[in-house]
């Protein structure tokens, strides 16, 4: 049954209430110091992309940790996401090889 | 008939149906918002130096919307909570606030669409360049009204001043060469916005539509099958914090880099 009526049961779900709400307060400044980093010049613009993608990635560990469980969650969960994590680090892979400049073709090389 | 796993936990994976199900989902719409995220690198890196535009959108509007749907995915979870402890009414009053969330983002993302669709580049004939929102109610079929600037040249509309004093323009259409909205068919840029946010705002509107259903008309089961009504919501649940963490990175990807 899903259903606790005990009260040690009512104690550890009021603390993950709690837990969860530290966590927004934590995302909401993670929003904040997105857009501050945006706006500061670390000297590159790489550089700014990454600081600034690197707490979205931290906000979105976060979420998916402790709003979807995921630290407390089965093996063949994790499994899927391994897999998912591979294919799309294949596919941005792909992107970014395409990307660089050896493998650009310039259609204007075959312009007599 | 009596579909097993809806409730109890299968042994060898340790999951019910549908948090197995969703997980699943979640994975395939990793990979298909990766694909659209994969174009935007694609194309972002592409460009020429000073062709992709910036500052196009407002980072205040987009921040407020970020922090409304980390509050839903709270009070979603909350809502979840005080459904496993058993109060039903505190799981719809919660429920409620997300809906409310949801709404409010959509509402907010609407007023952005709004106002792409009636912000306009004007080029004339004698090459000035105009930049504003148009006045529909002065805009006639002779004469086209915007409240907004003169700008000296096209990199000027790619990276917009922060600041600017807004004026009103009147241009005779037959001054006109070229007319275009900030629409998806304007530049790459456009396109992958509104194909990416469209794409949000349907799980968006999606979600609200489950969690609804399941708040609403389909509460019969709470009385019937709790534990399996309480599953529900807890999948729905995943679903809702997964379509906040893709706008985690549509936030920073399109408002702010």
């Amino acid at each position: 049954m899903n259903n606790p009526s005990n009260e040690e049961d009512s104690k550890a779900v009021k603390k993950h209430v709690q837990q969860h709400v530290m966590i927004a307060v934590g995302l909401a400044l993670g929003t904040i110091m997105t857009v501050w980093t945006s706006q500061t010049n670390f000297g590159s613009f790489a550089l700014n992309v990454t600081i600034t993608l690197g707490i979205a990635a931290a906000q979105a560990f976060m979420v998916a940790a402790f709003f979807m469980h995921l630290l407390s969650e089965k093996k063949l969960i994790y499994c899927f996401l391994i897999f998912t994590a591979i294919f799309f680090v294949v596919m941005m892979g792909i992107t970014l090889w395409s990307r660089m400049p050896e493998n650009i073709i310039h259609y204007k090389q075959y312009v007599p | 008939m009596n579909i097993p796993y809806t409730v109890d936990r299968r042994e060898d994976t340790g999951l019910y149906n549908a948090k197995l199900g969703v997980w699943l989902f979640l994975a395939s719409e990793v990979m298909l918002f990766g694909a659209l995220f994969s174009s935007y690198i694609l194309l972002r890196f592409g460009a020429d130096v000073g062709t992709w535009p910036r500052h196009w959108l407002d980072y205040k509007l987009g921040a407020v919307n970020t922090i409304i749907l980390i509050v839903s995915s709270v009070t979603n979870v909350i809502a979840w909570a005080n459904l496993k402890l058993g109060s039903f009414s505190k799981y719809r009053a919660y429920q409620v606030l997300t809906m409310v969330c949801a709404l409010t983002f959509l509402g907010i993302k609407s007023t952005e669409y709004y106002g792409k669709f009636h912000h306009f580049t004007i080029i004339c004939k004698d090459g000035r360049i105009a930049d504003g929102h148009i006045q529909k109610a002065e805009t006639t079929a002779d004469k086209v009204v915007i409240d907004g600037r003169w700008a000296p040249d096209m990199a000027s509309i790619m990276d917009p001043p922060a600041k600017f004093e807004e004026q009103k323009i009147e241009i005779e259409r037959k001054e006109i060469v070229e007319m275009h909205n900030y629409g998806p068919s304007r530049n790459n840029f456009t396109g992958l916005y509104f194909t990416l946010t469209g794409l949000h705002v349907l799980h968006i509107i999606g979600g609200i539509i489950v969690i609804f259903a399941i708040w609403g008309p389909l509460n019969g089961m709470w009385k019937t099958d709790p534990a399996r009504y309480t599953n529900r919501v807890e999948v729905a649940g995943l679903f809702w914090s997964f379509v906040d963490m893709v706008w985690l990175f549509i936030f920073p990807t399109f408002y702010l880099l």
